[in-house]
């Protein structure tokens, strides 16, 4: 068929052995690299790039590495030996320097040209830093890499008063970390709440007020406006001591390498729902691609379209419709889970339940008789539920309707009910995998199941199973659950 | 959009908006109403007051909301240059202008016969009659075949052979007053669970019911008599049934003597198998093959069965060998008996009406026979400059793809099925859509495991979004209100075959302003064929649970539809006890005859049925040496097809979470696999990686794995079942026998997975050479 009515004739010629170069060892780019691996076990050539001098690690728990709590080698999320075992070229501190389009090869920065025949950019996101006057003071921390969390951990060690600025998701873990290691923390946020981006204002009270239970003060609608070695000041004029600023204030898109090489680029690099780019033979995964107009930064849709991305490029149907953001915050002691929006429609119903002797804060946003979207502050099994309602769109039933429902009562029995929501592993086959391989401790858990290896919030839960299971014999069961982990204030 | 007022009665029980339609999973047929808020579905349940369920359901249609609003609904038109390039959306116009110009490109260069459409039997009547239309008549190529080949064209050959025409005979109802109840190949209870939750209230009431499969399956654990047939040997057991009958001095001698033929040769060919010769080949204990003999012959019988029968290279003479035992008893056009082949998909009787297999037209017509497509040609005010219909019959399923792999046929245009899962021997069919130079997929639902090797993805409507009919397993034309609008730019299928032969120079001849339209130009070209529902329209269904045909414009005219069909009076009595059984009065059985050939005359040349001997023939693949088990596929309760839809919920999914195989302990043992591991199933042309159950369920020597999980669903790299299937077809039906491969079982030890090794060219290594690959097509 000619070109004039705009298909080619389709038959693409099988590639054997292709070479595929992945720019980017984060999470993301691993994650891809799992896909082919898993799906074609030593058939494709595989380069890695990264820019961090270390494998991929878990960039989800950084917060523990700053709380001193977990060291690197517990967030390394592949030893060496995978890499090699699976063929992969792993090149890490070696930044891409340019994608040639043209000729099909990507430059890294000390010279060499690696060709591909499919390419896979996964470079991630960068921090944020606001203008603000003495950012680049040596006691100013960013908080995005290995380097970071080990140069703030260090920092804690002789620091006594700390400011965070930025009071979303990740400020608060970095926060909840210094909190740990002793620190007098507070956190600073400009919007007029904290995770001003997932919470309503009940909702970000009920947070508030449980960190400060936990010794760490925010401050909302104010920012910081210079940073001095012993102090930062505040818009409203005010001082704050500080000897240790970490700078949370949001990321940006990594998208200068494919924007260069003439990839379409806006937000972030523009990809179908096959993680393709604009151009032929390139692919964009992770906090850098922009997919049907959303940058998306929390780790189970990047990881579905990691493992998307990964089909695609061996030309196994696969495709990316999008997700809706849910996410959870992991500060021991505080279970929050906030999905869909936090708005009702104008034809939508709203329930909010506030009990602060319980600490417990839950908004229901319906749409008729479907859950639209959930804020559940410290009912981890009612949050397990609305994952499942908002999944499916199954019409709610009334009981969870109830202002005083105790909406997670039967759901201890409930198999189906995802613990591990970045990964999709149900309580059954928890239950089942930890039976079946007497699996004792978490690391065995989630090296058979992935199951803690996303953002770990369900590592409590876990131990919860694996407790019950080794007490499967014993009279007394309650003897043996693990009490979540109290936080040193 | 418009939510259909429902009979007073009704809507006072059913509260907010509900929309009575009928289901879109299997051939049943069972009625649903369809809640919305909002522009969402919220909810599904049965329909109490339509005969075929009375209310119940299975499990599948209740989970429809979670497909109905998945977010892999196709919803825009998209194209692409390169197949291995990205999708873009664009407009109708340029989607239809692109593949008509194309497809006009191509019958230039190549002529007609180098098109297809691969149609499916999840279309309504509307949509099969439009493409028809269109191809058969307009387009001038025949090829035009269903995955309806792939289920029940075996049963349509049975038939058309036996009785002159296409047609079930009987009707659910008949189930209700029948004293025995044979089922061959069918497992029922999974498949069509309403029909069996019928046979059990039946049983209850102390019918006998025979269960013929390899596997003891729920329905065979349900049965009064399993009969454990090995597979392939389903001929040598009926054959045997025969022979007792005849010894037995239980034919029904004065019925065959008046109305049927072929006698003499085809109990001649029974009375070569006694039960203890049978035995050997089909392993059914002979007493137990005498002993359902007798059952059947005793009282009033029916015949149900399904793929088992069907998806066989002998799968036309299984059909001929079950109405064989029909007619020699004569259980047949009496309230309680008959033949009734229990179809696959919603709507695979109203394709079969509407001509959706390659040799046939609207109206059992046949494209062989002048009188035929001149009567057809003539309804569709052909024009004169175009060449007509083609007397040659199209491509049938298997030999399209083979064609396509050929290089032969250069487009084709899918429409709601999913081959690179579902066809036999599918990587040779991924194969073959990677050599086209014009795929065009019409779904609802994109990427599917075919969608992503298209040129061109068109959006359609789903159920509830569209307005049509489909003929359930009984004659029962029902229609499917629509609840919804379409997602965003995705139209009913009809409605995208009329803007292509609009575009393609035909407006005038696809002008219909709605489906209702549609449908009366079809049901017109059925006046006087055995399939005549001519006086049936969307506004007499809008009034009716449902209307069996035939029912001839003069039906509607007499005031048939407000009355209780007259053949329904003789088995009245007993139908009505079994009714009273649901609370409340039973629901009208709607109008239209039960069942067909009351008078026994019969639509062939000299009005009798015809009997026909059915020699046993093996497996076209014999098990033995390097693959010594026999792989026979089919489905899961909770499951559809490839899962489009059904695995989209994560209550069906939860049942059967992954693919698995069946195993014999001692197969396993042989084989050094154990329960619960991984194990590959390895055929001459392909393998898929499976989860073990062994279970004694399954006879040594056979493995059962389901079809449905293609790459989309299946664990990554684990491959599709139909990987190691074959193609072999049935002479007559060429319906491919997808139950029965010769495989082995190997355990994964080495982390490998057949993508692997199927890239490494490794696989045709590994395997003695291949009969079947080398078919002619």
């Amino acid at each position: 068929m000619s070109a004039a009515n705009g298909v080619h004739r389709g038959a693409r010629a099988p590639r054997s052995n292709p070479r595929v170069v992945i720019v980017g060892t984060g999470m993301a780019g691993l994650r891809v690299a799992e896909a082919i691996v898993e799906r074609a076990p030593r058939h494709a050539r595989l380069t890695m790039l990264g820019t961090e001098p270390d494998p991929t690690y878990n960039r989800i728990l950084l917060s523990k590495v700053l709380a001193r709590t977990a060291d690197l080698g517990d967030i390394e999320l592949k030893p060496a030996s995978w890499y090699a075992e699976s063929g992969i070229d792993l090149r890490t501190a070696t930044s891409a320097a340019g994608i040639d389009l043209d000729r099909s090869v990507v430059h890294d920065e000390i010279g060499e040209t690696h060709p591909y025949d499919a390419l896979v950019v996964a470079t991630g996101s960068r921090p944020f830093v606001p203008p603000i006057e003495g950012r680049d003071l040596p006691h100013v921390f960013r908080f995005r890499t290995t380097a970071d969390a080990l140069a703030i951990a260090a920092a804690a060690d002789r620091a006594e008063r700390a400011v965070v600025v930025g009071g979303g998701l990740l400020g608060l873990e970095a926060a909840a970390g210094l909190l740990s290691r002793g620190l007098e923390v507070t956190a600073v946020e400009t919007a007029d709440r904290l995770m001003a981006q997932q919470l309503d204002h009940g909702g970000a009270a009920m947070l508030a007020r449980e960190l400060e239970g936990l010794g760490l003060t925010s401050l909302t609608g104010r920012s910081v406006t210079q940073i001095h070695p012993d102090r930062v000041r505040l818009n409203g004029g005010e001082e704050l001591p500080a000897d240790l600023v970490v700078v949370a204030a949001g990321v940006r898109a990594q998208t200068a390498l494919a924007a260069e090489a003439g990839i379409e680029v806006r937000r972030g690099i523009l990809v179908d729902d096959e993680l393709r780019t604009s151009a032929p033979g390139v692919w964009a995964v992770g906090e850098c691609a922009e997919h049907r107009g959303t940058v998306y930064g929390l780790w189970a849709p990047l990881a579905e379209q990691a493992a998307v991305a990964g089909a695609s490029v061996l030309g196994e149907p696969a495709g990316f419709a999008g997700a809706d953001t849910a996410t959870t915050l992991k500060i021991a002691g505080i279970d929050l889970f906030v999905g869909g929006p936090q708005a009702a429609g104008p034809d939508g119903e709203e329930i909010v339940v506030s009990d602060t002797r319980r600490s417990v804060y839950r908004k229901l946003v319906l749409e008729g008789s479907r859950l639209a979207g959930a804020i559940v502050v410290n009912e981890p099994q009612l949050a397990r539920r609305v994952v499942e309602l908002l999944r499916t769109g199954s019409e709610v039933s009334a009981a969870l309707l109830e202002p005083g429902a105790d909406a997670g009562a039967d759901d201890e029995d409930d198999e189906e009910a995802i613990v591990c929501s970045c990964n999709r592993v149900t309580r059954g086959e928890l239950v089942a995998t930890i039976a079946e391989g007497e699996l004792e401790t978490v690391p065995k858990v989630a090296e058979a199941t992935k199951a803690t290896t996303g953002c770990g919030s369900c590592t409590g839960e876990v131990e919860m199973l694996i407790a019950n299971a080794s007490s499967a014999g014993n009279t007394d069961v309650k003897e043996l659950k693990l009490e979540p982990a109290k936080v040193e204030a | 959009m418009t939510t259909t007022t429902l009979p007073t009665d009704a809507t006072a029980s059913l509260g907010e908006a509900a929309t009575r339609t009928v289901c879109p999973y299997c051939g049943v047929g069972c009625g649903l109403l369809a809640r919305t808020e909002r522009g969402r579905l919220t909810s599904v349940e049965g329909d109490r007051d339509y005969p075929v369920n009375r209310g119940r359901t299975c499990r599948k249609p209740l989970e429809l909301p979670a497909a109905v609003h998945a977010r892999d609904r196709a919803v825009a038109p998209l194209m692409r240059l390169r197949r291995d390039g990205r999708f873009h959306a664009v407009g109708w116009d340029e989607a239809i202008g692109t593949a008509a110009a194309s497809l006009l490109e191509i019958v230039a260069e190549h002529g007609p016969e180098a098109i297809a459409f691969y149609i499916s039997g999840q279309l309504l009547t509307e949509d099969y009659y439009a493409v028809n239309k269109l191809a058969k008549g307009f387009l001038g190529t025949n090829n035009v075949d269903s995955n309806s080949r792939l289920c029940m064209s075996s049963a349509v050959a049975g038939y058309v052979g036996a009785f002159g025409s296409d047609g079930p005979p009987p009707s659910y109802a008949d189930l209700d007053v029948a004293d025995c109840l044979l089922l061959l190949g069918t497992n029922t209870a999974a498949c069509h669970p309403i029909v069996w939750a019928r046979i059990r209230d039946r049983q209850a009431e102390g019918a006998f019911v025979i269960c013929a499969d390899p596997r003891r399956t729920a329905t065979a654990e349900g049965s009064d008599l399993h009969l454990p047939v090995r597979p392939g040997a389903d001929l040598a057991l009926l054959n045997a049934m025969l022979h007792v009958i005849d010894a037995e001095g239980l034919v029904a001698s004065t019925f065959v003597a008046r109305h049927t033929s072929g006698w003499d040769e085809t109990v001649a060919e029974a009375r070569r198998w006694p039960p203890s010769r049978a035995e050997e080949i089909c392993g059914v204990p002979a007493a137990d093959i005498a002993a359902a003999a007798r059952r059947f012959a005793a009282g009033r019988s029916m015949a149900l069965w399904s793929m088992g029968a069907n998806q066989s290279s002998v799968g036309t003479h299984k059909n001929r060998a079950l109405i064989n035992l029909c007619l020699a008893t004569g259980q047949i056009g009496r309230p309680g008996t008959g033949p009734l082949s229990l179809t696959g998909q919603p709507n695979a009787m109203g394709g079969r009406e509407t001509g959706g297999l390659s040799q046939m037209l609207p109206g059992y017509r046949r494209v062989e026979h002048a009188a035929d497509r001149e009567a057809v040609e003539r309804h569709w005010e052909l024009p004169a400059e175009l060449a007509g219909i083609s007397p040659e019959p199209g491509l049938p399923a298997v030999e399209l793809f083979d064609a396509l792999e050929a290089g032969r046929v250069k487009a084709v245009w899918i429409v709601a099925t999913n081959p690179a899962v579902s066809m036999p021997d599918a990587s040779r069919a991924r194969a073959a859509l990677e050599r086209a130079e014009l795929v065009v997929v019409q779904d609802a639902y994109h990427p599917t495991e075919t969608s992503a090797l298209a040129h061109i993805v068109l959006p359609a409507a789903s159920w509830p979004e569209k307005a049509g009919t489909m003929t359930n397993s009984e004659r029962r034309v029902a229609l499917m209100r629509p609840a919804l609008d379409p997602p965003a730019q995705a139209l009913p299928d009809w409605r995208i075959f009329a803007r292509l032969a609009a575009e393609l120079g035909w407006p005038e001849h696809f002008g219909w302003a709605d489906a209702a339209e549609v449908f009366d130009e079809f049901a017109a070209l059925t006046a006087g064929r055995v399939c005549d529902l001519s006086g049936i329209s969307h506004a007499l269904l809008e009034r009716s649970p449902g209307i069996q045909w035939p029912f001839p414009a003069r039906a509607a005219v007499d005031g048939r539809a407000a009355e209780p069909a007259q053949s329904r009076a003789e088995g009245a009595a007993t139908t009505s006890r079994t009714l009273s059984n649901a609370s409340g009065p039973g629901p009208d059985e709607g109008p239209g005859p039960v069942r067909l050939y009351e008078d026994h005359s019969y639509p062939t040349p000299d009005g009798r049925a015809r009997f026909e001997p059915t020699p046993h023939r093996d497996l076209a693949e014999q098990p033995g040496g390097e693959l010594p088990l026999v792989l026979t596929t089919g489905r899961v309760a909770n499951h559809w097809h490839t899962m489009t839809r059904t695995g989209k919920s994560p209550a069906l999914t939860a049942s059967d979470p992954e693919p698995f195989a069946e195993i014999h302990p001692l197969d396993a043992a042989s084989a050094e696999v154990e329960d619960g591991e991984p194990v590959r199933i390895v055929s001459r042309r392909g393998q898929s990686t499976v989860r073990a159950r062994v279970v004694d369920a399954i006879p040594r020597g056979v493995v059962f794995a389901p079809f449905g999980w293609g790459a989309l669903h299946a664990p990554a790299g684990a491959g599709g079942v139909n990987a190691a299937t074959h193609g072999a077809s049935d002479p007559v039906s060429h319906q491919p026998e997808l139950k029965a491969a010769a495989v082995r079982i190997e355990p994964v030890d080495d982390g490998r997975t057949d993508v692997a090794a199927r890239l490494e060219g490794r696989l045709r290594d590994t395997c003695p050479a291949d009969p079947i690959a080398s078919r002619s097509a």
